[in-house]
């Protein structure tokens, strides 16, 4: 906050002045220099690299070789239509059965909508990797035992085949996996609209003779359709950054989607190649800048077209008749799909010695052994503890600047703000992968490597905080703006620094948001994969990559294990972080 | 078309227990008649009007359109087979569609399917009666509060209804427009010989355009519930009130 009055400016000379004005300013500046380094210094440090040759650390010179290396590679092409394929086809899927739930939980008489309510949200707490897992575990083409069983039943009617029927291991699994990973959130995003839609609009097209699925298709959908699109590109744009089912199922089968081209490139291929990484890097981050900006775009022209009103309308329940139980039905076959049965494979797999078809014989040989194994490895505890670690250090660093870039944006009297603002956009836009590679090649090279974070929790909670930022700014953008000013200018004028208002005032009055945010990323701390993944060494592995390493080397058992322990941490913890998130922008209106 | 409303019950279910909106309601009215449920908030006249249109099912009671049962015991119509057209408080114009569209939609649907050039003409000749026909391409969206009003009432008359409901129509219009739209919907009515039932809450609107008057009242007893019925003492000193207020007043009260 600058505030240099009349007075000051006779009194003293005009360096004085300067000096006084950036002291006054010194958190902002602080703020704004951490804020531009952690951005932009590694997507500079990306950009410098893909014309750079060797190693990020020893570079031989500059060249354009990389360039013209990944505009010749059919694998680069072939991954980047790999990549809208499964984004187009998978959130198609996505948004037919999360817009169908929607309507049904929300608006007609399906029976045990409350549950159906409560269920819907479970997937929040099975990370993508034991989604893939499970999925793996199921589906395999040999031993997956949906496979297995399904063999079984063609065997009664005399067909028999020794493999398959069913293949997750393609790139039809690939999609019906990101097809059923999206459902919670296009459900969360849309819900909203359904509820608060004025129902007159729908009673107006009974009384114009229109029946129910008429209702349906020519006023509800079409009437919600600014909405139903704005979820649907938010889950393009998830499903174009995915990583995990890519890695764990695609990778297999040969098949590559941009992430784990990146992934691959730097990670598994001999020699590594981190030029060419960065060239696909900066392609990735153009595209998904692009598609961001067309997002904000038509979120903000639609929001001038609201067909859905805040006004608080009772909402109105369709009668579906017989159509009833069946909709019951086909909720009760997502759920399996998506939380009942992966999560009930791994659960089994982590009960058996090693890997077995589920089958009665079977059961005599439950045992705990693999959680006592699990345990009894040395580097579990230290794994334990990076992740508590990670979780409270990354969500109260990303946290503390998220509140501070907002209170600059929102508040702060300087010149630079809309800068700020788009900044903060960013980060958004650029898939986690791409964040690790910056990051690894900016802290490879000066001035970041004489921190020496490279291969330490510091690199990685950096990492998780550029990924979180966007959210918990623009989380604090609205709760500040609720903050009236007034109370602010109360502490400057009773003689209180920015600091100490910004602290004492400002902060405990955002309290509620502050939490949420904190929660909100502390369980995506918990369950994130890519960023944890790319960065990892020795010292500084996570419970994901635990249990990747584990699943890697062949003993599914202790992955299983892993897996399911983290499941059941992360369902009270994704619930509770869904109810304060819910609270806090229910406050905001 | 004659309406007959007998013991119509209607009871809510909230969070803190049951409401009972109405009770034993009964009424009739004439072919051709306009007719007002006039009463304060929340005394339940548009859940009467919403049984009538069949978006709200009734508890019990029965409602007769033209000698024709559409609810009753063990009979239901839907409100897209009722002889109904209706006028929501908040027009309810589709945003997404453009006044014609709006207009036009009753008449694409299969009960009431009317051919292309034929719905042409019935969609401007009913955008005529309310003087919105060079509107007909404008997107619902950029229309006024007045504008979107009449839409509603061309939408609601466009597949000849013979029974027009009309549930606060004018109540988030400015005064001046009231007076204006009062008056035509008042004529349309009677030049159409239609059957109107119109609910509001202001005396003078009620005063001004109907043939009859029904004054609602709610009586709420400590706990809660609805007094036996509607009470006569208010109601007969509202009536006596109308009296005195509008002179040429063919009123009738029950109570
Ligand atoms: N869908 C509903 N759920 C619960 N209560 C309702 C519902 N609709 C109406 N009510 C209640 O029924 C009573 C009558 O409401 P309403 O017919 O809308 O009154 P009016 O139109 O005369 O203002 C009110 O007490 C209202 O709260
Ligand atoms: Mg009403």
């Amino acid at each position: 906050m600058a505030i240099d009055t009349l007075s000051l400016s006779r009194q003293f000379p005009r360096w004085r002045l300067r000096w006084e004005r950036l002291r006054g300013n010194i958190l902002l500046v602080v703020v704004m220099a951490v804020l531009l380094a952690m951005i932009v210094i590694p997507i500079g440090r990306l950009l410098i690299n893909s014309f750079l040759e060797g190693h990020p650390a020893l570079p031989e010179g500059w060249t354009l070789q990389n360039y013209t290396t990944a505009f010749g590679m059919p694998l680069f092409y072939q991954a980047l239509a790999t990549t809208l394929v499964l984004a187009t086809i998978g959130t198609a899927i996505t948004v037919v059965i999360a817009v169908l739930f929607a309507w049904l939980i929300e608006r007609t008489d399906m029976p045990c909508r409350n549950l159906a309510w409560a269920l819907i949200l479970i997937p929040m707490a099975i990370p993508g990797v034991l989604f893939a897992l499970g999925w793996a575990l199921l589906l395999s083409p040999k031993t997956g035992a949906m496979n297995v069983f399904l063999r079984d039943v063609f065997a009664l009617f005399g067909v028999e085949i020794t493999e398959g029927p069913i293949n997750i291991y393609s790139i039809g699994g690939l999609i019906f996996l990101d097809g059923l990973r999206g459902v919670t959130t296009v459900f969360l995003m849309v819900v909203g609209a359904f509820r608060m839609m004025d129902p007159s609009l729908e009673e107006a097209a009974r009384v114009s003779k229109a029946g129910t699925v008429a209702t349906f298709f020519r006023v509800t959908l079409p009437a919600l359709s600014p909405a139903i699109l704005a979820a649907a590109m938010y889950s393009f744009i998830s499903s174009m950054e995915s990583f995990e089912a890519p890695l764990a199922i695609g990778l297999p089968a040969n098949i590559f989607v941009l992430s784990t081209l990146i992934y691959f490139t730097t990670r598994i291929q001999a020699p590594l190649d981190y030029g060419l990484a960065a060239v696909f890097g900066v392609s990735y981050m153009i595209l998904m800048v692009f598609l961001l900006i067309w997002y904000r775009r038509a979120v903000r022209n639609s929001e001038r077209f609201a067909t859905v009103s805040g006004k608080g309308f009772r909402p109105r329940i369709v009668s579906i008749g017989q159509w009833r139980y069946p909709a019951l039905a086909l909720f009760v076959v997502y759920f399996l799909f998506a939380v009942a049965a992966p999560f009930c494979v791994l659960l089994w797999t982590s009960l058996l010695p090693g890997y077995r078809v589920p089958s009665i014989d079977a059961i005599r040989l439950i045992t705990l052994d693999n959680y006592r194994e699990i345990f009894a490895t040395d580097r579990v505890f230290e794994v334990i503890w990076n992740t508590l670690v990670l979780m409270v250090v990354a969500a109260t660093a990303t946290m503390v600047l998220a509140f501070l870039a907002s209170w600059i944006i929102v508040r702060a009297p300087v010149r630079g703000r809309g800068l700020l603002d788009g900044l903060m956009f960013v980060p958004h836009a650029i898939p986690g992968i791409v964040i690790a590679l910056a990051l690894i090649m900016a802290f490879l090279t000066p001035p970041l490597r004489y921190t020496g974070l490279y291969g330490t929790m510091g690199i990685l909670v950096i990492g998780l905080v550029i990924a979180y930022i966007s959210f918990g700014t623009r989380l604090m953008n609205s709760a500040i703006m609720q903050v009236h000013k007034e109370l602010e200018q109360a502490a400057y004028v009773s003689g209180a620094s920015t600091a100490k208002t910004l602290f004492f005032i400002t902060l405990p009055l955002l309290f509620p948001a502050f939490a949420a945010g904190w929660i909100w990323v502390a369980v995506h701390a918990l369950r994130a994969f890519s960023i944890p993944l790319m960065l990892s060494s020795k010292n500084n592995e996570v419970f994901a990559v635990l249990l990747w390493e584990f699943w890697e080397n062949g003993t599914a058992s202790l992955a299983s294990g892993l897996g399911v322990l983290l499941i059941i941490a992360l369902i009270p913890l994704s619930l509770l972080m869904r109810r304060f998130i819910v609270q806090v922008s229910g406050q905001q209106g | 078309m004659e309406v007959e409303v007998r013991g119509l019950t209607k009871t809510f279910a909230t969070s803190q227990g049951h409401v009972t909106a109405l009770e034993k309601l009964s009424f009739d009215i004439r072919p051709g008649e306009f007719y007002t449920l006039l009463g304060p908030s929340g005394c339940g006249k548009s859940t009467t009007l919403r049984c009538i249109a069949g978006l709200e099912r009734p508890d019990g009671g029965e409602i007769v359109l033209g000698g024709r049962t559409v609810v009753g015991p063990g009979v239901w119509m839907a409100p897209n087979e009722r002889p109904i057209g209706m006028v929501f408080q908040s027009y309810a114009i589709w945003p997404h569609m453009t006044v014609f569209r709006n207009v036009e939609f009753p008449l694409r649907q299969t009960r009431s399917w009317v051919n292309k050039t034929e719905r042409r003409k019935r969609v401007m000749e009913a955008l005529s009666l309310v003087q919105m026909a060079e509107f007909a391409d404008r997107p619902a969206p950029f229309l006024s509060g007045g504008q979107q009003q009449r839409v509603a009432l061309a939408r609601a008359l466009v597949s000849r209804p013979e029974v027009l409901l009309l549930d606060e129509p004018l109540s988030n219009l400015d005064a001046k427009l009231r007076e204006e739209l009062r008056i035509e919907i008042k004529e349309l009515t009677s030049r159409l010989g239609i059957t109107a039932i119109y609910v509001t809450h202001d005396q003078i609107e009620a005063l001004a355009m109907s043939d009859r008057i029904a004054v609602m009242h709610r009586g709420a007893n400590p706990s809660g519930r609805f007094a036996e019925r509607y009470l006569p003492a208010a109601g007969e000193q509202l009536c006596r009130r109308l009296r005195r207020t509008g002179e040429r007043l063919r009123g009738y009260c029950w109570a």
